[in-house]
This record gives C-alpha cells, structure tokens and sequence, in this order.
C-alpha cells in the first residue's frame, strides 16, 4: 500500500482547524513527511477529520437483503464517511444469540471497508417476553443490547433485562416508545395530522417511556442510553434526569435536527420516520442542545427500504429513512451552514463520542494513531439521486435535491476505501 | 380588432325586429301554439323584443324562453378556456309548439344546430323556425334563417359585433376587422 | 391545463362560487324529459373504487353517464393490491387507455396524489381516508348556497364524528373559505386534538349548539367507535349527542338539517327529524349529481 500526502487541507487536530499537510504512512497518521514514494492528494479547500461512527445502523441482513446488504450498506457508510457503524439487531431472524453476532462480524469483514460493531436483543426475538443470551453475544462481539424498533412495555421484564444485560457490561441502550399509544399513528400527532386525515403518534408516546426508564435507571442504578429523541419534552426529562445524577445518556438523529412534521404535508413517504419529524419547536430545541453541547451523540437511525414498499400510500408504507450516504451532509448543511454551529463543536457527536459509550478504544487524528480519516469538501455541490448514494435503499428526503459538502475520500486504517 | 363601420343604428335594429315579429305572426296564422326561444346572451334581448311586439300586436299571451347551448357546442374541447354554463329557461312543454329561435347573426350554423339538438331533449316541437338579426354567410352547416333582418356578405376575417342595451349599454351593429397578432 | 380536485385549497373562492353557479344549470338539466347531455362525448371517465361505496360511486357513475362520457370501472379490494401490486403499476396500466378524468376513492390519505403523479388526465377525489372529500363539501355548499343564497354568515353547526371524517375535513374548508360560522358538537375523544382551525366553535351541549343555527349537520357514527373505546355505545351517544325534535325547538324554525348518509336512525339522528321538513337529506342526493357534472365540466382537460 502506497504512502499518501494530503495537502493544502485544513486538519482537525485536537478540536482545531490547522492548516498542515498530513501523511498516511504504514497505515498510520503523521505530520512530516515520510522518505521515499507517496501518492499526492491536493485537497485545497477540504477538511480532514477523524472518520465517523454511527451507533444506530439497520444492517437489514440477515434476512431482508432486498432493502440493502453487506457490500451496499458498507458502501453507503464509507461514502458517508463512516468507517465505524453498530448495526440494530433487528434482522430476520432477530440478532439474539452468538451466532448472528458472529454472522455480522465476519460477514461484514470480507468486504473491507468499515467495521461492524453489532448490537444483540435484550429479549429473545426482540418479543419482551424472555431474555436473550447476552452473555454469549458480549463474547462474540456483541458491544450493547437493545430491541430497537420495539419497546418492552413489561416493567418487570425491562428491569430484568437491565439487570442482566449489566451483569455482563453491556451497554443498554431503549427505544423510547409506548406502542399502545402510538398505535397506529404514522407521523407525529398535530395540526398537520389533523390536516391530512392521517392518525398521529403523539409525543406522550415517547415521553412516557423515557420517565419510566429514567425511573428504572435510578432505582437499578444501571447506565441506560435512549437513542433517537425526537422530542424537546423527552430531551428536557432527560437533562433533569442527569442533573439528579442517574446514569442516563441519549442520542438524536440528523432527519430530527433537519425536518419537521410539515414536511410529511407532500405525502411523500421519504419523511414517514418512526419516531416522527416533530415540531419545529422541537426541532430547534434540539439544535440548541447542541449548541450547548448537551447532547451524548447523534446516530443515523439508517432504515433503508425498497422503492416499492415507500411507494405504499403514507399510512401503509414502512417507516425509516436511508441515511448513511447523506448523514454527515445533512448534518452540516443543518448545524453548521443554517445554524452557525461550527464544525469542531459537533463532529465529535458522530465519531469520538460513541466510541466512548460503548466503550471503545478512541480514534483521535493525532500523531501515531491508525487513520482513519476522511476528507470532506464544504463546498461542493452534489446532486443526491439513485446513482449517487450507495444504500439500495433510496429512500431519503434529499432524493433528488442538491447538497452543499461532499465526501471526497475516506481511509479506514490507512487504506482508501472511498472512493471505491 | 380594427372597427370598420357602424352599420346599423337603433332605429334600423327596432325596424327589422318589428318587420320580423310581423313575419313570424304571418308564418304560423297567428299566435297559437308560438314559443319564442332567445338564444344566450345575444339572442335573449332580441327574442324578448321580438315577444313583446307579438304579444302586443295579437294581444294573447305568447311562450317564451331562454336556450343556453354551451353544453351542446361541439368546439368545447378546442377552447382555452371554459364558457360559463348558464341555464335553460323553458317553463313549457315543448311537444307541439312552433318554436321560434332568436340569434343575434347566423354564421357558421353551429350554434342553431347545437340549439337544435338541445330543444330535441325537452321533446318534439311541431316545428322549429330561426330569426337572426343578421345572416353574414360562410355557412358550414346546411342551416338557412326563416326570419333575417339584414343580410351583410362578409369576409371571413371581419367580425359583426351586435351591441343591445342589456349587454352592451347601446344598440348597435359593427362590422370589424380581425388585426393578425 | 391539468386541473386536479383533490382537497378544498385546489379551489379558490372564485372557482367554488362558479362550480355552485353552474350547477344550478346542472340541476335544471335533471329535470329535463331527456336527462342526458353531450357535453363530455368521446370523454372517458375512470371511476376508481379503491374501497367499496354505493352512493358515491353512483352518484359520479351517473353524473358522467348524463354528460355522455364513457366510464370504465375499476373496483379493487385493498387487500388484492396489499400483496404485490402498487398502486403506481396499476395505475400506469390504466393510463394506457387514455381516460379524462380519474374519480379515485381509496381508504388511505394522500392516495390520489400519487395518483396524480403517474397519469396525463385529471383527478378527483371522491374520498381518501379521513383526509378529504371535495365533491360531498362542494354539494354540501350547493344545498347551502341554493336555499339561503349565499353561505357568508350562516351558522352551520356540526355534530358527530369529527375527528375521523372526510367529510367534515372538506366541509370545514369550504364552509371557511365562503364566511360561515362553524359549531362542532362532539365529545372530546371524537374531536381532533389540535384544532383545525381557530375560528371554529366547539361544545358539548346540543342545546347550545343548535341554538341560532341555520343549518345542522349529523355524521355518521361508525359502529367500531365503541369497539375502540371511543364512546361507550350507541345509547349513551344518543342520549348526548343524537339530533332529536325536541331540540329543533331550540333551532331557528327554518333549521335545515343535513346528512351526508347513509344515515343511522336512533343514533346521530332519530327518524323524525331526519323526515323531517327541514330535513334536505333527500335533496343532497340530487345536489351531488348537480355538483358533479358541475365539477367534470370544469375539470375535464381540453
Ligand atoms: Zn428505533
């Protein structure tokens, strides 16, 4: 593998823009300049960053590889500058034992571009009603349990799980909603709701379960992480939940900071999200937390479907956006181009920060450390559409639209695996 | 549209309406069974000038009504935009009468052949007879006016515009000229 | 210039009052001995039942059958079209048969949108879930418009099923755009949690809401209310919330009471009323076939 030289960038070192040149050498990051042949990478006007990770990915494999695979879905990660993606264990079957933690990790492995870092169910079948094996799954590689996509409503069951899954130092991490009240809501109940005739998924849904797990976690005294916070209530219990000291962390989604419930006014399917693009109130809140930097991390909740089954009227289709490819764009264009967060602030959300709740070894661009780094342009402009993101699953709000800040290249471990 | 000339007056108009309403009356041997049917929006000032110089000549009471033809025109799905529908007024039973059209100029002929179809669907009148103001010609349809007030051979590029007091605030009759756009 | 009627706001104020003119020229047909126009010969209308209906579906059938246009039928259970079939694909099958106008009716919002998307004629919505029903409200205005001349300032009052209604959507759009005054008159868990629109008045005293009104409206009280947990049942609904005689005495004496049917005797309205002289339920009927041949000849593309 060749030696590169990234010039003309500005780095990110340690929360800080410089302008240096930065070298890949034997795989690994360094500031002066190595003997010998290297490739030359003129990045004049591109960032260099610590490559991204994402806590919240629907792998869709096993089981329903017609909504994307192994080869499109790592594809997707590295094109989005992710060479880190933990997958949802809620394939078909359900990722509740070894061997699918197995099955993910070295399936995901042949094709070389990202790592796999795969979530088991807290119960088996991800049905609430008996636990998995963590254990043997936290063995295998599993790095946290959760039943994503569902929530146990049984408290006692919930309780146990975390117990368990504690036992063996996983990491916890809820899907914050009651099904008996969200029912068969399709998109966030309000105005717009009432408008289109369509049943809504009140905020309560979500709310609910966050006071309960808040509860739960105070009275266990175990960690719990609530990944994707759709609402400006359920963040607030949750910061008052830490001020009182309980062990309680979350995570928010790009679509979240990037859309709102008036969105869905079109019926275009693209923004049916499960939870549902709120207010812009708490949208904006959100965004302010962010500001603030009280925000854990933010995840992609990367849920890619078919065409055909997004082509289903707005109350039939399935919910979930495709996001990889698109993710960190998205997040600029918001955070950044629209509310003045700088970059340096918010980055460490998608790449250092989930590495550290799941405990993992950090991944600095310093000196010395593997690089795995990407380089971005802030402005170019590309247009997103079927052949320019790489998830089978094209469902995303941005299809067809052009976005502001491109992925040029991204190096997992030193190698280049974007572009392919 | 370029206005070439006035080409009847007030006068000129009442003159041959009043010559018309005589014609019809000696026609059909009076009043019975008559029904005057203006055709909208010109038609329909015409025909009640022509029902009231009937009626005040015979002294009896005369049938009348309104045709709107809109729904029967044939050039519907040519037109940019939609005419206004209007309704029909006939509060007669149609079986038997001699019905009387009024228009205010007999052109292509389409319009009394949609008049006709549409007077067909109330039922089957005696006979249908057509009075117009002005015949100009360029027929496309075998359709001839029993009652004319003035015939004015025309090209086919000018355009005869009759002005009555309902529609236009003066009575009148123009010929003009289409201008090229 | 492709023209859809898929919800209200694809009408201005304008275009409603014209569509109400007209029909009035509509409705004289109907009376005629030869019931039959050929305004829309060589059209071809595609009547698109996603969901079963009976009155709807005769209504626009023989509003296009008056106008001379043809009519092709296309009935589908959802189920059918659940497994594989999108309504994309069946659509563009359809489109190949080259038809003017498509009247859709199917159980999910927003479906004729989509429709919209994947054919060249027009689209009319003759109801999609809870979400809109232009042509019922367009007739619904008619009845209004025809009786008291024009709707600004009449107070219209609406009891029933609010929060899963088409009807009501549509109404309430129509209604607002043309000055009425609207009164709901519904328990809590059968109103819509966020308010559709500010100006509209909402209580839960009958009494109350009939008082002043020119017009009442009922809805029909669907049967799986109960089995939701929605209302308890049929009687205590009744006793609440049905239209019954002795509150019309509360109403002005020329009330007119409408039902977009198929009514429930002894639920939302009791028999007498409902036979009532101030009852135009009847005349409804006539009025959407009025309407709609209205609504086709300004919708069908030249
Ligand atoms: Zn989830």
């Amino acid at each position: 593998m060749n030696n590169v030289e990234i010039k003309n960038a500005k780095v990110l070192i340690g929360g800080k823009f410089e302008k240096t040149a930065v070298y890949i050498c034997d795989g690994k990051i360094t500031f002066s300049k190595p003997k010998g042949k290297h490739d030359v990478i003129d990045a004049a006007g591109a960032l260099v960053l610590p490559s991204l990770f994402d806590i919240h990915t629907h792998l869709r494999c096993p089981g329903q590889e017609y909504k994307e695979d192994l080869d499109s879905v790592t594809k997707a990660a590295v094109h989005g500058g992710y060479t880190d993606i933990s997958s949802m264990p809620n394939t078909s079957p359900p990722a509740d034992n070894e061997a699918l933690i197995n099955y993910i990790k070295l399936e995901g492995a042949v094709f070389k571009r990202c790592r796999i870092h795969p979530f088991g169910t807290l119960t088996l079948g991800s049905k609430g009603e008996r636990l998995s094996r963590m254990g043997l799954m936290k063995k295998a590689g599993a790095v946290g349990v959760t039943d994503d996509g569902k929530c146990i409503s049984n408290g006692t069951i919930m309780m146990r799980a975390m117990e368990y899954a504690n036992t063996h130092g996983l990491f916890i991490m809820d899907h914050a909603e009651d099904h008996d009240i969200s029912a068969n809501g399709v998109l966030n109940e309000g105005v717009v709701s009432e408008k289109l005739g369509l049943t809504g998924i009140p905020e309560i849904a979500e709310t609910i379960v966050i006071k309960r797990d808040i509860e739960i976690s105070r009275y266990l005294n175990i960690p719990m992480h609530i990944t994707h916070v759709s609402t400006k209530r359920g963040a607030e219990l949750i910061l008052a939940a830490k001020k009182d000291g309980i062990k309680i962390t979350f995570d928010v989604t790009p679509h979240h900071l990037a859309f709102t419930d008036e969105d869905c006014l079109s019926f275009d399917t693209n923004f049916k999200v499960n939870p549902p693009l709120r207010l812009d109130s708490d949208r904006t809140f959100l965004i302010d937390l962010i500001k603030k930097g009280l925000i854990d991390a933010i995840g992609t909740d990367h849920a890619p479907h078919a065409d055909f089954e997004k082509e289903y009227p707005f109350d039939r289709a399935p919910f979930g956006i495709s996001s990889l490819d698109t993710a960190f764009c998205l997040l600029y264009a918001t955070l950044t181009v629209e509310n003045k967060i700088p970059l340096e602030k918010w980055i460490g959300l998608i790449s250092s920060a989930p590495r550290k709740l799941l405990g993992l070894r950090p991944s600095e661009l310093e000196e010395g450390q593997r690089a795995n780094i990407f380089i971005f342009h802030p402005k170019n402009e590309w247009k997103v559409d079927r052949k320019t993101i790489y998830s089978k699953g094209k469902n995303t709000p941005l299809q067809g639209k052009k976005i502001k800040g491109e992925v040029l290249y991204t190096f997992n471990n030193g190698k280049m695996v974007y572009p392919f | 549209m370029k206005i070439k000339s006035k080409i009847m007056e007030k006068v000129d108009i009442f003159r041959s309406l009043k010559r018309i309403s005589h014609e019809i009356i000696e026609k059909n041997k009076g009043t019975e069974n008559l029904a005057i049917l203006g055709i909208r929006r010109r038609g329909v000032p015409l025909g009640e000038i022509i029902h009231k110089e009937i009626e005040a000549e015979e002294k009896k009471k005369v049938a009348s009504g309104i045709l709107d033809i809109t729904l029967y025109r044939d050039d519907l799905s040519t037109l940019a935009d939609k005419p206004k529908v209007n309704s029909t007024e006939i509060d007669w039973n149609v079986n038997d009468m001699n019905i009387v059209l009024v228009d205010d100029v007999l052109y292509t002929g389409r319009t009394i052949r949609a008049a006709l179809d549409e007077i067909m669907d109330y039922g089957r009148p005696r006979s249908i007879q057509v009075a117009v103001l002005i015949d100009r010609g360029h027929r496309e349809l075998p359709i001839m006016a029993n009652y004319v007030g003035k015939i004015i051979p025309t090209k086919n590029n000018e355009v005869i515009e009759v002005k009555t007091d309902e529609t236009d605030g003066e009575w009148a009759v123009w010929i003009a000229e289409k201008t090229k756009k | 210039m492709r023209k859809h009627l898929i919800t209200l706001d694809d009408l201005s104020k304008e275009q409603i009052i014209s569509i109400l003119e007209q029909g009035k020229a509509f409705k004289e047909i109907l009376s005629r001995p030869i019931k039959k126009i050929p305004t829309l010969r060589g059209k071809t209308i595609g009547l698109l039942f996603f969901e079963p209906s009976t009155r709807t579906k005769l209504s626009f059938e023989l509003a296009a059958k008056r106008m001379s246009a043809d009519i092709v039928n296309f009935s589908a259970s959802t189920s059918s079209l659940k497994k594989n079939e999108s309504i994309k694909d069946t659509v563009m099958t359809l489109d190949a048969m080259k038809i003017d106008i498509y009247v859709v009716r199917h159980p999910s919002p927003g479906v004729p949108y989509i429709i919209a998307d994947h054919i060249k004629g027009s689209v009319i919505n003759a109801g999609d879930g809870a979400h809109s029903h232009p042509t019922q409200a367009i007739l619904d205005l008619y009845t209004m418009w025809e009786r008291f001349g024009s709707i600004k300032g009449l107070n219209v009052t609406i009891v029933g099923d609010v929060k899963y209604s088409r009807v009501v959507r549509s109404d309430i759009s129509g209604l607002l755009k043309m000055g009425a005054n609207i009164t709901l008159c519904t328990p809590k868990t059968l109103l819509p949690r966020y308010v559709i629109d500010s100006r509209v008045r909402h209580t839960f005293d009958m009494k109350k809401a009939v008082k002043d009104a020119d017009v009442i409206m009922g809805l029909r009280m669907q049967k799986e209310r109960q089995d939701s947990g929605i209302i308890p049942d049929e009687v205590e609904y009744n006793h609440f919330f049905g239209l019954k005689s002795h509150l019309l005495e509360h109403a002005s004496k020329d009330v007119m009471i409408m039902h977009p049917g198929p009514i429930n005797r002894g639920i939302e309205i009791d028999g007498e009323v409902a036979d009532s002289k101030n009852s135009v339920i009847n005349e409804q009927v006539t009025n959407g076939l009025a309407t709609r041949m209205s609504i086709f000849y300004h919708f069908v593309e030249n």
